[in-house]
């Protein structure tokens, strides 16, 4: 089953700064290592990230810089900056927490009925 | 016969075609398409198939518009204020292009020894006929994008913006030298009376193409208004 899009809308700021806190990346990749860690069920449509991109630039969040690849090509990469990271920390902060809310709640179910 | 960089071209236009889309943006696009579309060759597709995924996977060209739109409101903005002072500084230099244009009829008219009603009526036409020919030609220039593509590549740099205020300045010169020019010799020729007389005239004619004008305006604004991309609405050609 493929994720709800507009989870996928909320979650792309924490799943772009996450994949930037592990290190510099670029548009292509992002894509490619988002699909791949949730096994191509949380794919949206590739170009939908650029804007993401460009917003969290704008919030100075990450920055970016334009420099060649290693096969010539003209690549825009990003890198996460401190705001970003404490950004990050507060997202995880959230989405933790909504995800232990659900599931205590789910759990419990059982023992209610 | 499939060529990849000629579709590629095409689905830069299809972006372009739309407001929100800065360059950098379609650059960094096309970069990610030509990425993808490298991976599936690799994957033994062919490349008129590696280019279909590729674009479909990018994403449908209106829905990424309107993403874009959220971000770039200012370039939007941008390309809008550009349009409108193109527009201004169009017009002005339609009016007095054909001002100095009709002036120098008249006179060259005065020397080969015309006068009265004759020399009005070369004036007039002259007048009319110069602010066709100019919007005309400019109308062919703004359809092949040429200013706005000049106009940023000379914003980029330090030398593309002195070169613009130079020729700016001489532009000026010219129309401002091509309406005093002639207008003092025709006077020496003509007399300030028959002068006069003659711009009487024109002012009337001038007055029946300002009111022309506006609806010339919104004809071209009709012509302007773009038909949807054919690329973004029949998808690619195959």
């Amino acid at each position: 089953m493929d994720v709800n899009k507009d989870l996928v809308a909320a979650s792309a700021t924490p799943l772009v700064l996450s994949i930037l806190s592990e290190g510099e990346s670029y548009g292509y990749a992002i894509i490619k290592r988002v699909n791949e860690l949730s096994g191509g069920k949380m794919q949206w449509s590739d170009g939908m990230l650029y804007p993401v991109l460009h917003r969290l630039e704008r919030q100075e969040l990450i920055r970016s810089r334009q420099r060649l690849s290693e096969t010539g090509r003209k690549r825009k990469y990003y890198k996460i900056k401190k705001k970003g990271a404490a950004a990050l920390k507060n997202h995880k902060t959230q989405w933790t927490l909504v995800y232990s809310t659900l599931k205590q709640l789910w759990e419990d179910q059982p023992c209610l009925t | 016969m499939f060529d990849l960089n000629n579709q590629v071209i095409k689905w830069r236009q299809s972006l372009s075609d739309s407001e929100t889309f800065r360059n950098a943006d379609i650059d960094e696009l096309e970069s990610h398409l030509r990425e993808e579309i490298e991976q599936l060759t690799a994957r033994k597709l062919s490349e008129q198939e590696a280019f279909w995924v590729a674009a479909h996977r990018l994403g449908d060209t209106q829905a990424l518009a309107g993403e874009f739109a959220k971000v770039n409101t200012s370039a939007r903005l941008q390309k809008r204020l550009f349009w409108i002072l193109a527009g201004v500084l169009f017009y002005l230099a339609a009016t007095y292009l054909s001002i100095g244009a009709s002036r120098t009829c008249a006179f060259m008219a005065a020397i080969a020894g015309i006068r009265g009603y004759t020399l009005i009526i070369i004036k007039i036409v002259c007048h009319a006929s110069a602010f066709v020919a100019i919007v005309l030609a400019l109308y062919k220039t703004i359809k092949k994008d040429l200013p706005v593509i000049l106009f940023f590549a000379a914003a980029k740099n330090l030398l593309g913006k002195i070169i613009v205020l130079v020729i700016t300045f001489l532009l000026i010169s010219g129309i401002i030298a091509a309406q005093i020019l002639p207008l003092r010799q025709t006077v020496g020729i003509v007399g300030a009376e028959e002068y006069g007389r003659m711009m009487l005239f024109t002012s009337y004619a001038r007055l029946a193409l300002q009111f022309i004008f506006p609806l010339v305006l919104v004809m071209v604004l009709f012509r302007l208004s773009r038909p949807k991309s054919p690329i973004a609405q029949t998808q690619f050609e195959t």
